[in-house]
């Protein structure tokens, strides 16, 4: 732009400063120290509903200030009259009833008769902070239905599981009932047949505990304090069966008895979707096991998860970690595992890799140690 | 059914269903063996002549399978086979490859395979 053409818009009054004020898409206002109105641009008296300047000039902004929102409100307007400068994320209810979440930007502001008062750029976020939560519900909804998937992948061997105890108390029933109708009643052999039916009901009723633990909505859990052994347990649990179908040997090394300060069906999830994914990698070798071995280092539990697989090629590594990369046939894996898995594991201050120095596959799942328990160690 | 069945072998993993089976043959006039696995199995059927095999399909070290093939390609005499499992529908283009008498489905209602197992046996 040539400088001439400049100096001659320099020159002309092009816009005024009460036009600039109506017109920007902010709002815009003044607050006395008290939290009175002094003064608000259009934008601003449109967000909060009112008629025109003149109907609310003078009122107390501190009432359509959100109920519980007030007090931080007033201490904000405060700070600022007093000199500071600040931001302030807050909820107001226009005088129609409309809600917004409004974000503030304000500065001290000298008033002509010397009073120092509060002048403030505002900006509705509602639309913002709704979409920030919808992505949150998002993340939590896809975390729940990979956490889903990977059960449904080991369902088959639960109902195999269930199959065995059901057929075991369904027989032993009808026996007992044919020794009803014999002349003499043996004790002993009714005792017996009883505790087997309720040892039986017990089998069944721990896998359905598991299986309701691990499939219950847990976007509300708070983290807790869980033993490894209880975790790997009832992990296993489920997946055991699975396993034993496809004659996969299970060596579950001995561990040291730590907790973890954790959210127990997450924690589950990121086991159950290493073991299934070593069952789908190694169901069809010669040599079939899966390796699950416990240890502490520096106040973690290092938990390593190893298969009879040769390792990851060079070609896949790269990718295994990124959402919805999969190597698994269509519909068998959502490519959200070990992402999930991962994100996981770093909430909960930890770590989920694969270690390409072993000559098996082997993923590591680092957590830390619940904080009390690290103290005692 | 022409021959007479003495030698029975009752092949299951899950030590209650083995209980089970054993009390109903103990009514009868034979010889009951016993296996946890398709290894043990074949290695029972290596030293004697079994005449009626009720097997589990899937079961830890070795399955079902491994009988069905050794019965199929290296045992001399043909015995009566039952598959007694909860994953029948998992296998079933498999099974059709193999000699097998009847499929009992896990969980089962035992007076009415008894009826079935008692007039195979008192034939």
């Amino acid at each position: 732009m040539g400088k001439k053409k400049f100096a001659k818009l320099l020159g002309k009054k092009l816009f005024d400063i009460n036009n600039m004020v109506n017109a920007t898409p902010s709002c815009l206002k003044i607050i006395s120290k008290d939290g009175q109105l002094l003064n608000m641009n259009p934008r601003g008296l449109c967000l909060i509903e009112a008629k025109d300047l003149k109907s609310v000039l003078g009122a107390s902004v501190y009432d359509i200030v959100e109920k519980s929102h007030r007090e931080k409100y007033k201490n904000f307007n405060k700070r600022v009259c007093s000199g500071q400068k600040g931001t302030l994320i807050f909820e107001i209810i226009g005088l129609e009833g409309t809600r917004r979440w409004m974000e503030t930007y304000a500065a001290p502001y000298e008033l002509t008769n010397g009073e120092v008062a509060h002048i403030a750029i505002t900006n509705d976020i509602t639309k913002r902070l709704q979409a920030e939560q919808d992505l949150l519900k998002q993340k939590e909804a896809l975390e729940e239905s990979s956490r889903l998937a990977t059960l449904g992948q080991f369902v088959g061997g639960i109902a195999h599981e269930v199959n065995n105890p059901l057929a075991i108390i369904s027989a032993r029933s009808t026996m007992l009932r044919n020794k009803l109708s014999t002349s003499e009643i043996d004790k002993e052999y009714f005792e017996k047949g009883l505790k087997q039916i309720e040892d039986t009901v017990h089998r069944i009723s721990k896998i359905i505990r598991n299986l309701k633990t691990y499939s219950r909505d847990t976007k509300d859990d708070g983290k807790e304090r869980h033993s490894v052994h209880s975790l790997l347990e009832s992990t296993l649990s489920l997946c055991a069966e699975k396993l034993r179908i496809n004659d996969i040997e299970l060596r579950l090394k001995e561990s040291p008895e730590v907790c973890l300060h954790c959210r127990d069906v997450q924690i589950s999830q990121v086991l159950m979707n290493l073991l299934n994914n070593s069952l789908d990698a190694i169901k069809d070798l010669d040599e079939k096991w899966i390796e699950i071995e416990t240890s502490i280092h520096e106040g973690n539990v290092i938990i390593r998860l190893t298969d009879s697989g040769p390792g990851i090629s060079e070609q896949v590594l790269p990718n295994i970690m990124n959402p919805f990369y999969t190597t698994k046939e269509a519909g068998q894996g959502t490519g959200l595992g070990l992402s999930i898995s991962i994100a996981i594991a770093e909430e909960h201050g930890g770590s989920l890799y694969y270690n390409e120095k072993h000559s098996f596959t082997q993923f590591v799942l680092e957590l830390p140690l619940y904080k009390a328990d690290q103290l005692a160690a | 059914m022409s021959k007479k069945i003495k030698n029975i072998l009752i092949v299951e993993d899950e030590p209650f269903l083995q209980e089970i089976w054993v009390e109903q043959f103990e009514a009868f006039d034979v010889s009951i063996f016993i296996a946890s696995n398709g290894d043990e199995a074949v290695e029972i059927l290596k030293e004697n002549t079994i005449d009626f095999i009720l097997s589990d399909l899937t079961m830890p070290g070795s399955n079902g399978f491994v009988i069905l093939n050794y019965l199929k390609f290296e045992y001399p005499s043909k015995p009566v086979v039952y598959i007694c499992s909860g994953f029948v529908k998992d296998h079933e283009n498999l099974l059709g490859e193999f000699e097998i008498s009847k499929i009992i489905p896990k969980p089962f209602d035992l007076r009415t395979e008894m009826i079935g197992i008692t007039q195979l046996l008192k034939a």
